[in-house]
């Protein structure tokens, strides 16, 4: 049986779930974008907070919601003509990375092993093709694409 | 869509170098199911990072290089022509002037035009070259031995 939270209540979980939710969106958005899909995000949840059930997994919930708030934003961006000088679609995001993340990254890639560090490094660092990289070890095509999507996999599950 | 299914597509879109963002359906099973929704984020970040841990000047891209082939190919047709429209003193002028100009012998007149310096630099953002170079031409001849020297500039690219 649904069990709406109180509004004091749902606030409260709001402000403990805004700081994941603002490094979630950072991950995804542009420079400068977050925080605005960070309000949309939080507007709209607000407005929806009566279908919000307490007992069900609030996190997640908001984090898919901001996700949903982030696509309709880079829809809108995408259909904006580009004014002079700007440019026409919605970038990856370019954040200036801070030397502690890339120190942080730095040390998992030193865990991973060789061949698939190369591939990570070749093929998103130093822009080399699949095909490159596979006459660069001597392997076959798909042995490289396996390696390299085990690598990205590893990636993450080194930082955890 | 499964998650294995789900994995797959995300890494095709990697290796084709596409943004996984720009697939609606991937967009759909990311909506609907938080726990890749985190993971996906995070890799996100963690491509984006990687990219920056190479010093620009290292980095090749097929854009760079079909930038710098297209711009020395540049170079090459407009010193070609140049040479062309030297040799063939018949060809209209660069520049045309409405001065009238007495008939001049062809053992007095100045020079030929050449190239006295050429420079090929690469600018940033990689996609942009700029290529410029100095050319010393006859644009107006006669009994008074007038020259103009006349610099080209290319724009960036």
């Amino acid at each position: 049986m649904h069990q709406p939270a109180s509004d004091a209540t749902f606030a409260a979980f709001l402000q403990r779930v805004e700081p994941a939710v603002r490094q979630f969106l950072r991950r995804l958005c542009a420079p400068g974008d977050a925080e605005d899909v960070l309000q949309e995000t939080l507007a709209k949840v607000w407005r929806l907070r009566g279908s919000f059930d307490a007992r069900q997994n609030g996190d997640a919930w908001l984090m898919q919601a901001a996700f949903r708030c982030f696509c309709d934003h880079r829809r809108r961006a995408q259909r904006r003509p580009p004014t002079h000088g700007e440019p026409e679609s919605t970038p990856a995001p370019a954040a200036p990375c801070p030397t502690e993340l890339r120190d942080e990254l730095q040390h998992r890639l030193a865990g991973l092993p060789p061949l698939e560090r190369d591939l990570l490094l070749g093929f998103h660092a130093h822009g080399r093709s699949l095909r490159e990289l596979a006459a660069l070890h001597g392997l076959p095509l798909n042995t490289i694409k396996s390696h390299l999507h085990r690598a990205r996999q590893r990636l993450h599950e080194e930082n955890r | 869509m499964n998650h294995r299914d789900y994995e797959a597509r995300l890494h095709a879109c990697l290796d084709a170098g596409r943004d996984p963002l720009d697939d609606a359906e991937l967009c759909e099973h990311l909506a609907e199911h938080a726990e890749d929704l985190a993971v996906f984020a995070a890799l996100r970040a963690d491509l984006h990072t990687l990219a920056t841990l190479v010093a620009p000047t290292r980095r090749r891209r097929a854009g760079v290089r079909l930038a710098v082939t297209t711009a020395i190919a540049t170079i090459a047709a407009g010193l070609f022509l140049l040479l062309l429209q030297l040799r063939n003193p018949a060809a209209a002028p660069v520049c045309t002037t409405t001065a009238s100009m007495a008939a001049v012998p062809a053992a007095t007149l100045p020079a030929p035009g050449r190239i006295l310096a050429a420079n090929l630099e690469e600018q940033q953002p990689r996609a942009h070259v700029a290529a410029s170079f100095t050319v010393h031409q006859r644009l107006l001849a006669s009994t008074s031995a007038t020259l103009e020297i006349y610099e080209t500039r290319s724009e960036v690219r």
